[in-house]
């Protein structure tokens, strides 16, 4: 069984780059945090209890737990569906309107015929793959007007929950019985099992999760639909208005949304693409309420949110803000400044970097928000105050006194001691693996050189050739040697001035002895030694490769001892790590014996939540406050055609000088963003916004800054997620680009 | 709420606006205006007692009686200060001090980063070249002047008839006693024209308290001209007289404090949102009456050119300063004062642009327009007024750019430039016929003292700056703008302006004191010839003189008549509002309300800032902010004795009183007279400030007088000077 899990995304919300390796390095980033050093596959099956809440909207609520811990919070804020009208295995529900989209967001669907809303940014690679220099969709947005005209997303799933299964008793017993035959518990085959007797004879597909720890299990039953369409999107001037400078941030004034359609076979079943499909018809689409927002308003979010830590200790919360977060940001900073440099100083070199810029920074500006809110609210501090009540509990009982007493002090200990190697381990990442490009070239063709060595047959050698070769090209394509190599240095000198001797990798002492530690000087003879650094000598060397052109190549070299120390560092690492990795399963099983009885919501792990709320300014900071909702003029306020990122189109800009926002505008306003404290985060990019009546609001693209420890810890008063007002998805749809066809198919309630 | 302020710009709301605001509810005033003290009744008594005023005019200004005026002070060269005490004492900006404070310290006491505390009258430190003045009276001499001039006289003779007139009347009041007086000219607004100003001068003024820099200055460039602002920015003087009372020139161990005429009581009730406020001080100057054609000069002349050389001769030194102790002590103050004026240069070129400040002043040039068109007797008066200045302007432009250039990126960045000067003074002396032995040993003797003032740099960083200025200079000035000089750098150096630079910083007199010093022993002229530091800032100055001069005579031919038709037309035309004549540094009154305000969509700043916005600012950047370990201990006890209220200690304030530049220091007073703040600083949304008022955007930032009764008590442990204040309340 091939299945997909929707495996989420990037930092908060606004993720979902077009580089897939930047994809894969925030996942492991994310997952470095959950747990260090711990395999992939096992963190999925791993989750953590958030028990009994005190703060109101905090929570990542389990679908089928809705009428037993949520519906009396529902209804006192306003909301008046019932449980089932929200979530029902047997009967359409609201939650049959939400999709995942693309495995790095969400989505709701908005009429009878499979229409799709959701965020600009979670089908932005599909819009850039199909975009060329005479029809750049990127830029200048697109509005099919008519079912032909829809273009085909290769590669874009939509998937549909269309049951969530209790397997709990059954799980229990095959894997109680596979110990008894002495056999090895593989959660995965248990996963696979489970999930293939669900969905025989069906096209679904089924995920199990795991929660308390092996107390419950829930099979999710999927349908996974592979014919997807773009139908409109507005141009990014609308969809990213902001760019980087706006990440994160409120007040905020971004239409980043775009609508796709689910196409399937004359059935309704999933299918592969046809120009024969037909437009899917849902089980469910939700109603638009265009009738406006108001501070208090309900507001309920359902959607994909892809991880979270609510669960960490002190000593965790510490590495954080030692290790991950400072490594990350010292390494990034220093490269950010570099490239930014080089970037301004030369057009084609901008348009080179401009994508890997923005994946960096905005992985840096996660880092750097987060440790900034984990410093403003002493995060450590509380986490302790709550260990202290934890051991309090503990204590007041010999058995768990037993059981638990320790559990804290083997996290703590693990984690402090592992710390040198984990900062080195994490710094060697962000700094030399990752942060200068040319490292993986060094990678390939060390295993290149190694498949060369072997006795070969030419048939083989030509594959193996022509992969290294295609990959390579692929590398030059936005490579600027002179940017990379002042990386090179100032990475080295970062590692050597951070690191003791016997975390740094050899070539850095090599470059002290040989170089006297001038790391420019070092990084200029690498690069100008190498075949690997200059597409015309890798080309020259590609069409005749031999070992001996190979050997003593300095980049090479580089490559290899980086690696060769990162895996070191990882293997001590690794080891170090058991007792973190053993008392927190230890402390999660105390946790839920401590609250048991009480509701509690599991971390995040890509499984479809609710989370409820109300629509909500805030106060970021001393003598400031924010409104609930943005404006237009707002958007005008901050037009800079000088700015890439702040381009206002001259048709927006006559819309709303002449103050033609046809139904849409409130008070001779027109509404653009809104924020709530709904509780939600990566993953819920274009979760629909759901107001009391079960019609849709807005839809979910970003965090604020002020939330950005929200991984960790969720503060009511600070965290809010950021909204698109439908009110402005209709305005720009029907004003803006006069996609009547779409207007028409929606279903809007004033 | 704010759908008028900001989008006055080609779709022109502004009809969109006047329809809101005609049916939209009352709005609190809009204050604008520095009103000039004998004209409150007639002007603006009104108003103010609308908005809360208990005070009568004649408490806020009487010539026989003691009044508000007498507790307001000129401190210094450019700011205003006020007596808090029957003892003289004196309460200003910290900022106004920084130079008095970095001119005080030693290497063993830095006065400017660790603040300073007298604990008693003995250790009150008397601050050389200091003074501050108090205003007795104003006079309306304008018939007097008027007189002086007689109607067959040209221009250039009645300047001159007027310029003695001035001077006479100025001398009588000399001449009464010691007393200074000052004639000023006011062009706008139903005052008198000619008003004469009555001063005393007091020049015992000594340092009683200061806080260190880094809670004076806590936001630093940062904070600059922003809000949220949390700066503790005051400082205490106290003014000694002669033992009779009479103002003292000097410092004498004799002199005893000065008793005022009036002090500010202070209150601990602090101020409430839209509560009535006032301010008295000393504006040194606004621009309200320009025309669309001078404030495109200052736009793209003289602010762009700030910002960008200010800008780039900062960065290098904010990096010496960083990399020593040493540099960074020398060059705080010199960092700060370019820093300041270059963040408003940038700052106002923003605002004029977002609040559409050039666009608003075509339209008063095209209601201007209409009015004159429609009466002939007004076509002949003012028919040339817009024309002349037009003209005037576009004729200056082009020299006035380089003329900026010249003296922002050569005179203004080389610490010695102004040494060149009066070297060439020195020359003149020592190449006359009979030379004046006794007036060149006076002029060497006064070289000599200044030695210390302008060899108190880094030769090596003003080198770096200059490295970077003078190539800048020479591509951006046409040829016949470069100082003459440049011609003899590019023979004698094949146009390499490094090595220039560094020949000239290994030779001249001026790049060294020990040469310097050499030279003045024995002043020879040869010396200076062969000086090149001397020919090249000599040749800078020439070239700048002659620049401003050709624009001189452009300004009498053109602007200045232009000008004049102009501010009388406007005079007649706008009767919608009362005028108030431009700041000119002398006192004036601005009144209105505490508020907050909205700088952009869905973004409200809240009139009060408190103690809880340090920590978090040290908390969540500790890059940026960083201030006493102490401060913030005590911050976070929560315990604020009197002066906070329900665990808040209050820091910082917002009104929308009109001030400017010279205002800092100025006491800031609740209906009833009493202090409630002192005014600091103007926020970032309206740095257009001086040439246009901006109603909901402009504010002006005042430190709570009770954090800076806290930071005197709990901080500094000075709690003793406040016995000698009237504070309701406490004692």
């Amino acid at each position: 069984m091939d299945q997909k899990f929707p495996t989420g995304t990037s930092g908060k919300l606004r993720a979902c780059r077009p580089d897939k390796q930047f994809d894969l390095r925030m996942l492991k980033s994310l997952w470095l945090q959950l747990i260090p050093g711990k395999p992939i596959m096992v963190l999925l099956f791993v989750f953590v209890l958030i028990a009994n809440p005190a703060r109101s909207d905090e929570g990542m609520w389990l679908l089928p737990r809705i009428g037993a811990y949520n519906m009396e919070d529902i209804q006192s804020l306003g909301g008046k569906m019932s449980a089932e009208e929200i979530f029902s295995n047997d009967d359409a529900s609201l939650s049959d309107a939400v999709v995942n989209v693309g495995n790095v967001g969400s989505g709701s669907v908005v009429s009878a015929n499979g229409l799709v809303l959701t965020n600009h940014h979670v089908i932005y690679d599909h819009i850039q793959r199909v975009s060329t220099a005479e029809n750049d969709y990127l830029t200048d947005g697109y509005w099919a007007s008519s079912f032909d005209g829809e273009i085909p997303a290769a590669g874009l799933t939509v998937t549909f929950l269309k049951k969530i299964i209790d397997v709990t008793d059954e799980v229990q017993k095959e894997i109680a019985s596979r110990r008894e035959r002495g056999e090895r518990v593989s959660m995965l085959t248990i996963g696979r099992d489970i999930a293939s007797a669900y969905t025989a004879d069906t096209d679904s597909q089924g995920f199990l999760s795991n929660h308390y720890q092996g107390g419950k299990y829930y099979l999710y039953i999927y349908e996974v639909f592979k014919d997807v369409r773009l139908v409109g999107f507005p141009p990014s001037s609308i969809g990213k208005f902001g760019g980087d400078e706006d990440n994160f941030r409120w007040p905020r004034h971004t239409g980043d949304f775009g609508f796709i359609r689910v196409y399937a076979d004359n059935e309704g079943q999933p299918a592969d693409y046809s120009p024969d499909n037909v437009p899917y018809v849902p089980d469910r689409y939700l109603e638009i309420n265009a009738g406006g927002i108001n501070e208090l308003d309900f507001s309920m979010v359902l959607g994909y949110p892809g991880s979270s830590q609510r669960y960490l200790t002190a000593s965790q919360v510490e590495d954080l803000m030692k290790v991950t977060h400072p490594g990350r940001i010292a390494a990034r900073k220093r490269r950010l400044d570099i490239i930014r440099e080089e970037m301004q100083a030369s057009d084609e070199v901008r348009l080179k970097y401009a994508s890997k810029y923005f994946n960096a920074s905005n992985g840096m500006q996660l880092s750097q928000g987060q440790l900034e809110q984990l410093r403003r609210h002493d995060v450590p501090e509380i986490k302790r105050a709550e260990e202290k009540q934890f051991m309090d509990w503990v204590d007041e009982d010999p058995v768990r006194k037993k059981k638990y007493g320790e559990v804290l002090t083997m996290i703590r200990e693990s984690v402090e001691e592992k710390r040198p190697t984990a900062y080195a381990h994490h710094l060697l990442n962000e700094a030399l693996l990752m942060g200068t490009e040319i490292y993986v070239a060094g990678i390939r063709a060390n295993v290149f050189y190694r498949n060369l060595d072997e006795d070969i047959s030419q048939a083989e050698l030509a594959e193996v050739v022509s992969g290294f070769s295609g990959r390579q090209s692929g590398f030059y394509e936005d490579y600027h040697p002179p940017a990379d190599r002042r990386v090179v240095a100032a990475m080295m000198e970062l590692v050597s001035d951070e690191l003791p001797r016997e975390h740094q990798p050899d070539i850095i002492h090599y470059a002290d002895s040989a170089f006297a530690g001038n790391y420019m000087e070092f990084a200029a003879y690498m690069f100008e030694n190498s075949f690997l650094t200059c597409p015309e000598r890798f080309a020259r060397f590609i069409s005749n490769p031999r070992l001996e052109a190979m050997e003593g190549d300095p980049v090479i070299r580089y490559s290899v001892s980086i690696y060769d120390k990162a895996i070191e560092l990882r293997d001590i690492n690794r080891e170090l790590s058991e007792g973190e990795r053993a008392g927190s399963r230890l402390y999660m099983e105390a946790i839920r014996e401590k609250s048991e009885g009480d509701r509690m919501y599991p971390d995040a792990n890509f499984t479809m939540r609710m989370s409820y709320g109300k629509v909500l300014g805030y106060s970021p900071r001393d003598a400031v406050n924010y409104h609930h909702i943005t404006s237009l003029s707002g958007v005008m306020e901050k037009e800079d055609p000088e700015h890439d990122d702040f381009v206002v189109p001259d048709d927006l800009l006559s819309l709303y000088h002449e103050q033609q926002f046809g139904p849409y505008g409130d008070d001779g306003r027109m509404p653009v963003n809104f924020i709530t404290d709904n509780d939600i985060t990566g993953g819920n990019s274009g979760s629909p916004v759901i107001g009391a009546n079960g019609q849709l609001k807005g839809l979910a693209f970003d965090g604020n800054w002020e939330s950005l420890a929200g991984d960790v810890v969720f503060f009511p008063e600070l965290n809010r997620a950021i909204h698109v007002d439908i009110r402005y998805v209709l305005f720009v749809t029907d004003k803006f680009a006069g996609a009547s066809n779409i207007m028409n198919e929606l279903v809007i309630i004033n | 709420m704010h759908f008028c302020s900001k989008t006055f710009n080609k779709y022109s709301s502004l009809i969109l606006c006047s329809f809101f605001l005609l049916t939209a509810k009352p709005q609190l005033k809009a204050d604008e205006g520095m009103w000039l003290l004998p004209y409150l009744e007639e002007l603006i008594m009104d108003d103010m007692v609308e908005l809360g005023l208990e005070l009568t005019s004649e408490q806020i200004y009487s010539v026989n009686e003691s009044s508000l005026k007498d507790a307001v002070v000129i401190f210094g060269s450019g700011c205003t200060g006020e007596i808090i005490s029957p003892e003289g004492l004196l309460l200003t900006n910290h900022h106004c001090g920084v130079d008095l404070f970095q001119a005080l310290s030693s290497s063993e006491n830095d006065y400017l980063h660790e603040g300073f505390w007298a604990m008693n009258r003995e250790e009150e430190m008397h601050v050389p070249g200091l003074s501050v003045s108090f205003l007795k009276r104003i006079e309306d001499v304008t018939d007097r002047v008027l007189a002086a001039p007689s109607d067959d006289m040209d221009e250039g003779e009645r300047n001159r008839a007027i310029r003695q007139k001035r001077s006479t009347i100025q001398r009588e009041v000399s001449a009464e006693g010691p007393y200074r007086g000052a004639v000023e000219l006011f062009r706008m607004g139903d005052v008198g024209q000619y008003l004469l100003f009555v001063y005393q001068d007091y020049s015992d003024v000594r340092l009683v308290g200061a806080p260190p820099n880094s809670i004076g200055q806590f936001g630093g460039d940062e904070d600059n001209w922003e809000w949220p602002n949390h700066n503790a920015d005051f400082a205490l003087f106290r003014v000694y007289v002669e033992p009779d009372g009479h103002p003292s020139d000097f410092y004498d161990e004799n002199n005893i404090p000065y008793e005022p005429a009036h002090y500010f009581p202070i209150t601990l009730e602090g101020p409430e949102e839209e509560d009535f406020v006032m301010a008295m001080g000393y504006p040194g100057a606004t621009t309200r009456y320009l025309t669309s054609y001078e404030i495109l000069e200052e736009k793209e002349v003289g602010n762009i050119i700030r910002a960008e050389i200010r800008g780039k001769r900062q960065e290098i030194w904010r990096e010496a300063m960083d990399s020593d102790d040493a540099i960074r002590l020398q060059y705080a103050s010199r960092y700060f004062n370019s820093s300041n004026y270059w963040k408003y240069s940038v700052g106002q070129n923003k605002a004029l642009r977002n609040l559409g400040v050039i666009e608003d002043a075509r339209e008063l040039e095209d209601r201007f327009s209409q009015w004159v068109a429609r009466d002939p007797q007004r076509e002949e008066t003012f028919g040339d007024a817009l024309a002349l200045i037009e003209h005037a302007m576009s004729e200056r432009r082009e020299k006035a750019y380089s003329h900026r250039l010249l003296m922002e990126a050569l005179v203004g960045s080389q610490s010695y430039f102004p040494f060149g000067r009066r070297l060439n003074t020195l020359n003149n002396q020592l190449s006359a016929g009979e030379p004046d032995e006794v007036a060149i040993e006076r002029f060497i003797a006064g070289l000599q003292d200044a030695l210390g003032n302008f060899f108190a740099y880094h030769m090596p960083t003003e080198k770096k700056v200059l490295k970077v200025m003078l190539p800048y200079v020479i591509n951006e000035l046409p040829e016949d703008h470069q100082p003459a000089f440049l011609r003899v750098i590019d023979r004698e150096f094949e146009g390499c302006t490094d090595r220039f630079i560094e020949y000239m910083f290994e030779t001249s007199v001026l790049t060294d004191r020990r040469r310097m010093e050499t030279f003045l022993q024995n002043p020879d002229r040869e010396v200076l010839r062969r000086d090149v530091g001397f020919h090249f800032t000599n040749s800078v100055f020439s070239k700048a003189v002659e620049l401003r001069q050709h624009n001189t005579e452009i300004n009498q031919r053109y602007l200045i008549p232009g000008k004049r038709l102009w501010y009388e037309a406007l005079n007649e035309m706008i009767t919608e509002r009362s005028l108030y004549p431009d700041a000119n540094f002398t006192m004036r009154v601005t009144y209105g309300s505490v508020l907050g305000y909205e700088p952009h969509d869905a973004v409200i700043y809240e009139p009060f800032t408190t103690h809880k916005g340090i920590i978090e600012k040290v908390t969540m950047h500790p890059d940026l902010y960083s201030t006493s370990d102490k401060l913030i201990e005590l911050l976070s006890t929560g315990d604020f004795g009197p002066y906070g209220d329900g665990g808040i200690l209050p820091v910082s304030f917002l009104s929308n009183i009109d001030i400017s530049g010279g205002n800092s220091g100025s006491p800031v007073l609740n209906s009833r007279g009493e202090l409630v703040g002192i005014a600091y600083d103007g926020n970032w949304e309206a740095m257009s400030s001086d040439i246009a008022y901006a109603p909901e955007l402009q504010r002006a930032i005042s430190v709570d007088i009770r954090y800076v009764l806290f930071i005197i008590d709990q901080y500094a442990g000075a709690g003793y000077l406040l016995e000698e204040m009237t504070i309701p309340g406490l004692n």
